[in-house]
């Protein structure tokens, strides 16, 4: 049993840091290459867990020659549009501006009922409102709408706006968080001076503390509501 | 670390240790053979006291040999394909100890039919691939 629970941990920690190796995109939207890794990676990893017959290293090479591949792969159909669209596909346009592109439809085995299905998931409801509708590579539908039927913009309506900024974390769970602070060019005085105007007396009541770059605070603490507050801050376009 | 660096040492560790595999099996494994040979003369020159020091010496040679190597060999084969070699080495000896020619001849005969097999098995050909 001790043995098992040992292999386990290795397994598990080489896995994590192969899936870490190939990216992030492996978690959330898969080629058709990576889904396949993924399906394998899923299978390999636990036969030498359980399994104290087979040597750990049976376990862990064909892991690693499985990211070896997929890198290879990746690296070459980021090189070769050929080999990209051999390997991930082309991505369709199944909607045009002239209606619903048949042949396309038919290409990938989609009824019309799976279009609308595709078309509701992005939120739309009549085939009249997309410009465009194009099946990715990784399967999922991106609709580009008619622009009588897009969201009004600002821009549409000639509205002058700042530009969004990106909140940092200063404090984090009654911690400081060094990194961010440094990245804001801030110290640990800085925030006492905040809680104390806030009449909070320690950091660890705060649950979290962040700052964008135009000095708009979010502060909460652990056991009362969440306050915005607006301090100057000249950390402007620190990160 | 740069990403191109790590893959590459990755390769080469890969390579390193699926060749390496390779050489260690095909070494051990010619020599098991050879052992193994020797300790079949040996056994036939001895038939009619197969538990002589001569004898009983040449065998604890080649079981030596085979658990000195056996060890390592489990980091990269499955133990199931290895146990057999030494379950012949435990009745070999048995048969020794009784003198008995015949089952020793046996013996000796499928310990090398084993260890033929797991090398044949185990390393690289066309043929295992497929």
């Amino acid at each position: 049993m001790f043995t098992t629970l040992i292999r386990v941990i290795i397994i598990y920690l080489v896995v994590l840091a192969l899936v870490r190796l190939m990216g992030k995109r492996q978690i959330g939207e898969l080629q058709p290459f990576e889904l396949v890794i993924m399906l394998i990676f899923a299978d390999l990893a636990t036969i030498p867990m359980t399994d104290s017959s087979v040597p750990l290293l049976l376990g862990i090479i064909p892991l690693v020659t499985l990211v070896l591949l997929q890198y290879f792969l990746s690296l070459v159909s980021r090189k070769s549009i050929f080999f990209q669209n051999l390997i991930n596909g082309k991505p369709v346009i199944v909607i045009g501006p002239n209606g619903i592109i048949y042949q396309n439809l038919k290409a990938l085995n989609m009824s019309i009922d799976d279009l609308q299905e595709a078309l509701r998931g992005c939120n739309v409801s009549n085939f009249d409102e997309v410009q465009y509708a194009i099946i990715e590579t990784n399967g999922k539908m991106s609709v580009i709408l008619k622009k009588a039927n897009s969201p009004v913009t600002n821009e549409d309506m000639n509205i002058q706006v700042t530009e969004n900024t990106f909140p940092i974390t200063l404090v984090d769970d009654g911690k400081y968080n060094k990194e961010n602070l440094e990245l804001a060019k801030v110290d640990n005085n800085f925030i006492s001076s905040i809680l104390s105007k806030q009449n909070i007396k320690s950091i660890k009541d705060v649950l979290v503390l962040n700052i964008d770059n135009n000095g708009k605070i979010y502060l909460q603490t652990k056991k009362g509501n969440c306050k915005s507050i607006q301090i100057d801050f000249n950390g402007g376009n620190n990160w | 670390m740069n990403k191109v660096i790590f893959f590459i040492i990755l390769l080469i560790a890969l390579l390193g240790v699926t060749i390496g595999e390779q050489l260690y099996i095909d070494k051990t494994t010619n020599t098991m053979l050879a052992q193994i040979h020797s300790m079949q003369a040996t056994i036939v020159n001895n038939q009619n006291q197969l538990n002589s020091d001569e004898v009983l010496d040449a065998f604890y040679d080649l079981r030596d040999y085979w658990e000195s190597r056996e060890g390592t060999m489990a980091f990269f084969v499955d133990h199931k394909n290895i146990s057999n070699v030494g379950q012949c080495i435990v009745r070999l000896r048995a048969a020794l100890e009784e003198n008995d020619f015949t089952l020793s001849k046996t013996e000796i005969y499928l310990m090398h039919e084993v260890t033929y097999v797991f090398k044949k098995l185990s390393t690289f050909s066309i043929h295992n691939i497929f």
